[in-house]
């Protein structure tokens, strides 16, 4: 049985202790505000080159497991996504904390992590080659329309005006486009400044709209942080065992999902997210409860986002087209091994990719106990300390995090800036997260349509290229019933309601 | 109060513990005697990314300092660049550089650097150009495809990394060359690039020979833009051999911050030449599909000048210069 | 009933802002050399102003779904806020001059004050200040040694 000689292999104890050591490392990195996943892997390259090609694989796969789940500490904790994978963490775990269950939402989103990451890894081990296709299978255009449908969650974020969503969506939309064009070459909204030309980096640009209004918000009065139960209820594990197997259809479908859009290259964990975040609120029967502290939100993006750590994987490993970022490093590192990535990876060269698989699964399993143990003593330490050393010290975070993203202080002044701004256009009724959805789908929403409309009118058929397509036809009916479909139903039942009278 | 007590505790000896990590280097007086940054202005999996990851174990075995790579992406290498001549100028911060980038960007607008600032001191490795089908695509040969393309005028979509970069020159001069019409679309780097082309959402792509090495049996390469044939694709014909006068590519190199000494900027010069010149760096390179150059702080700027005349008469044809 | 009143005026305000904003950002497209650049802000832009204006006629109409009040005044400071917010934009213009860990330093002080509310006790001020140090100093040793990140040296010293 090749399948349990793997599985022993990964079972080794260097592999699990370097999957242990990976994801400790790797949930505390991803919940620096600034520190992402990508940058912890890159830092591990030149260690893995003394090693086995599965092992190296195994850190750094646990490394950004870690990381991605880690991203939801912050969130939950600071409203401030850890990584760009947590923003639609932000919508209710913070609004839980602030409720006083920040420890309920931490044990929750651990749980829906684990989840996320097994069913990810469990598609990578059986059905990788064919899943590939998937990212074959989406063009341009498809792209275009999934960004839209990401858009579309705007409106279910409108807290009632939805005019003012819209108009920050768009302004998003505006503040992605600052800077190099990324295909085509014209350096665009930059008026003559040199900060400017990189254009608005997205994950200080999260830091700066979501991070910087609670810091302001906080000095300005004496209370606390956040609400704090009176005793202390532990880590509430089977409170929260039984919320998720209460929730287990929304993890499931949050997992595939975020699965999915992980084989996608380009798309990633914080398009996963906020798809799954929108799935979840359509479907739920406590709509209104979404955005306020829906334990459900909360479940939905972390199950997805740790799922895209699998399906990332599959394009890398089959097609050697990087799903992510870290997988574009992880990528790097295994060509410079000497593996060779492709199909036959699955089948030459098997016992690399099937004890990374199984490492891949014991990295999760081992979020559990880890993320569990890290996510209480986050908890504690953030309603411990005084507030007059929380505050700088989260600050100096988001100072040294933003930095450290492209070793920039032009970064530093930008998300400050757009800091003061989102929390201006806060208390006059424009919320931060339309924007940043805006500012995060903006360019892959661009360059779709750009590179749809350019292919559409070279063969002459620019309606069959946007509307003619069956993944597209899927995804815009999505956009349809996610948008109007509220509407729709409301219309159905009263019609039957008159029927009855 | 004790719950503050203890989380400063921990703080303290986190610090501590980071604190013995790094009480090791530094006594020799050699440079480098302390690990190198080396700084890619671009994200990571790029044909950049991978060199620079393929020279950094050459690099710790020769000099036995590290050499630390980090990406600073943005504006198409501008962030990085526009950033260099105020890193610290001691010889330990170094920057990739590419061509056609930093040439063609600075006669667009204003992006913080010109040409001329930038302190290259190595150019050593090409990706050439290369025109690329799917492995099940009906053009089996350049001449299949500019018969199609001159029956077809402007309907044949190549995908491509960027605009005004060396796949956009390349397809705008062959273009002209051969006496078509094509349409080029631009893709955020060469991975989407490739996935486009695999997906069959483009009819052919202008990639580069690292795409052939690195896609072997799902794609095929019509011809390549090299003196000579390739050694890892002896069978594709260079479009010198066709009859077309086309050798381009994207060239890779790297710089250090204009002030930096002459003698470092010397003895980095000679490091990475030596890299370049060590055979299994050269076989790893080629395996990969990248064409090795040997150009070094001495020659750098007779090598750029000469390249900057053939990027802007192309870019002139192509409508990315005026 | 000010307050409302000052609510009330901020509506056109804000839309003339934005419709500012996508005025500015529709002149610059005019300077672009690529349609495939222009087409995707122009077209955000125009939407926008269009969304502006609409806001603008909901608000003549006086039929606007209630907002969210946020309740600036009050037992909140203002100056502390901006005390906050001025620390910040500090810190980021003087990394450069300053170097990370001074600026650093210099900015945690500041803002721990800026969020003092309890009395100053003897414990406190012996422990803060101190807690602040090791706090900015761990993080700085982590970045700069063990993630090597090149933190900014600062020209001033």
């Amino acid at each position: 049985m090749a399948a349990l000689e793997n599985l022993l292999a990964a079972m080794s104890p260097l592999n699990f202790l370097l999957a242990l050591g990976g994801v400790i490392a790797g949930t505390v990195i991803g919940s620096l505000p600034g520190l992402t996943a990508t940058m912890a892997v890159a830092v591990l390259v030149p260690i893995t080159f003394s090693m086995e090609p599965a092992s190296a694989l195994i850190l750094m796969g646990a490394i950004y497991t870690g990381a991605i789940y880690g991203g939801a500490y912050s969130a939950i904790l600071i409203n401030t996504p850890g990584t760009p994978s947590a923003i639609a963490t932000t919508f209710d775990g913070y609004p839980m904390a602030k409720n006083g269950d920040g420890d309920l939402a931490i044990t929750l989103a651990c749980i829906a992590s684990v989840v996320g990451g097994l069913v990810g890894a469990f598609f990578l081990l059986i059905l990788a080659p064919p899943l590939a296709s998937v990212a074959l299978a989406f063009g341009p255009v498809e792209y275009f329309w999934l960004a839209i449908f990401g858009l579309s969650l705007i409106a279910a974020l409108s807290e009632g005006h939805l005019i003012k969503a819209l108009m920050g969506g768009c302004l998003g939309l505006l503040l992605s486009s600052i800077g190099v064009a990324e295909v085509s070459a014209d350096i665009r909204l930059t008026f003559g400044s040199q900060v400017l030309v990189g254009g608005i980096e997205t994950v200080s640009a999260l830091i700066g709209l979501y991070c910087v209004p609670v810091l302001i918000d906080l000095v300005a009065t004496p209370d606390k942080h956040l609400k704090v139960a009176s005793e202390s209820k532990g880590i509430r594990f089977k409170e929260a065992l039984a919320i998720s197997w209460r929730g287990k259809f929304n993890l499931l479908r949050s997992s595939v999902i975020g699965t999915m859009v992980g084989i996608l290259p380009g798309a990633g964990g914080s398009i996963a997210g906020l798809v799954a975040y929108s799935e979840a609120r359509r479907t739920a029967k406590n709509q209104d409860q979404f955005g306020k502290g829906a334990p459900e939100g909360v479940q939905a993006t972390e199950s997805a986002n740790n799922a895209t750590v699998g399906g990332g994987f599959i394009p890398t490993l089959v097609l050697g087209i990087p799903g992510t970022p870290p997988d574009a490093v992880i990528l790097g590192a295994l060509l410079v091994q000497g593996v060779k990535v492709g199909p036959n990876l699955f089948t030459s060269e098997s016992s690399i990719v099937y004890t990374f698989i199984w490492g891949l699964f014991l990295a999760t399993i081992l979020m559990l106990p880890v993320g569990l143990i890290i996510g209480r003593y986050a908890y504690s330490s953030i309603i411990a300390i005084p507030k007059a050393l929380l505050v700088p010290t989260v600050a100096f975070m988001t100072l040294i995090g933003t930095y450290s993203i492209r070793n920039s202080t032009s970064d530093v002044a930008i998300m400050v800036i757009l800091g003061g701004i989102g929390w201006v256009l806060g208390r006059f009724g424009f919320s931060a997260s339309p924007i940043v959805l805006g500012l995060i789908l903006g360019s892959i929403a661009e360059q779709g349509f750009v590179q749809a409309w350019t292919i559409g009118a070279a063969t002459e058929n620019l309606t069959g290229m946007f509307f003619g397509r069956p993944i597209s036809l899927a995804i815009i009916a999505m956009i349809v019933i996610s948008l109007f479909g509220p509407t729709l139903v409301r219309l159905l039942g009263r019609g039957e309601k008159e029927a009855t009278k | 109060m004790n719950r503050l007590t203890r989380f400063g505790a921990a703080l303290a000896a986190a610090a501590m513990a980071t604190g013995f990590a790094i009480a090791a280097p530094a006594f020799a007086n050699e440079f480098p005697s302390k690990p190198v940054n080396y700084i890619i202005p671009f994200g990571p999996g790029g044909e950049s990314d991978i060199s620079a990851r393929h020279q950094q174990a050459f690099f710790k075995a020769l000099t036995g300092q590290d050499l630390v790579v980090s990406y600073k992406p943005g504006g198409g290498g501008a962030v990085g660049w526009s950033q260099l001549n105020s890193m610290g100028a001691d010889g330990y911060n170094i920057m990739g550089i590419n061509l056609p980038h930093i040439v063609i960007k600075p006669m667009q607008k204003d992006v913080g650097f010109k040409t001329e600032d930038i302190a290259g001191f190595s150019m050593f490795h090409y990706t050439p150009d290369a025109l690329v089908v799917a492995a099940d695509s009906p053009f089996k040969t350049l001449q299949d495809f500019i018969d199609h393309a001159k029956a077809n005028p402007g309907k044949i979509t190549l995908s491509g990394s960027g605009k005004g970069t060396s796949n956009h020159l390349a397809q705008v001069t062959f273009d002209k060359l051969a006496d078509i019409k094509t349409t080029y679309v631009a893709f955020k780097g060469t991975g989407a690039s490739v996935q486009a082309l695999l997906g069959n959402q483009v009819t052919a792509q202008w990639g580069y020979t690292t795409v052939g090495a690195q896609h072997e049996g799902k794609v095929r390469l019509l011809a390549v833009a090299m003196d000579k044939r390739h050694p890892k694709l002896p069978d594709v014909p260079t479009f010198k051999e066709l009859g077309f006068e086309i050798v381009s590519g994207a060239y890779r190199g790297i710089a250090v911050p204009k002030s930096t000494p002459a003698d470092v900027k010397k003895k980095l010069s000679d490091i990475f030449a030596k890299i370049n010149a060590d055979p299994a760096f050269r076989e790893k390179m080629e395996g990969d599909g990248f064409a090795l150059i040997d150009v070094t702080a001495d020659n750098y700027e007779a090598f750029i000048a000469e390249k900057t005349k053939e990027y802007v008469a192309a870019a002139k044809t192509g409508g990315v210069l005026e | 009933m000010s307050e409302k009143r000052i609510r009330d005026i901020s509506t056109p305000f804000m839309a003339a802002i934005f419709v500012a904003i996508g005025a500015v950002v529709i002149w610059d497209t005019t300077t672009y050399t690529d349609a495939d650049s222009y087409v995707f802000p122009r077209t955000i832009a125009t939407v926008m102003i269009a969304l502006a204006i609409l806001l603008v006629l909901q608000w003549l109409i006086g039929w606007s779904p209630s907002a969210k009040d946020p309740g600036i005044v009050g037992a909140q400071s203002v100056p502390r806020r901006l005390a906050l917010f001025g620390s910040m934009i500090a810190a980021a213009l003087l990394m450069p001059l300053l170097g990370f860990l001074g600026t650093g330093m210099i900015a945690f002080a500041a803002i721990m004050l800026t969020a003092m509310y309890d009395p100053w006790t003897p414990y406190r001020f012996i422990v803060y200040p101190v807690a602040g140090a090791v706090i900015v100093g761990g993080f700085y040793l982590l970045f700069a040694r063990v993630l090597q990140v090149p933190l900014p040296e600062g020209t001033w010293f």
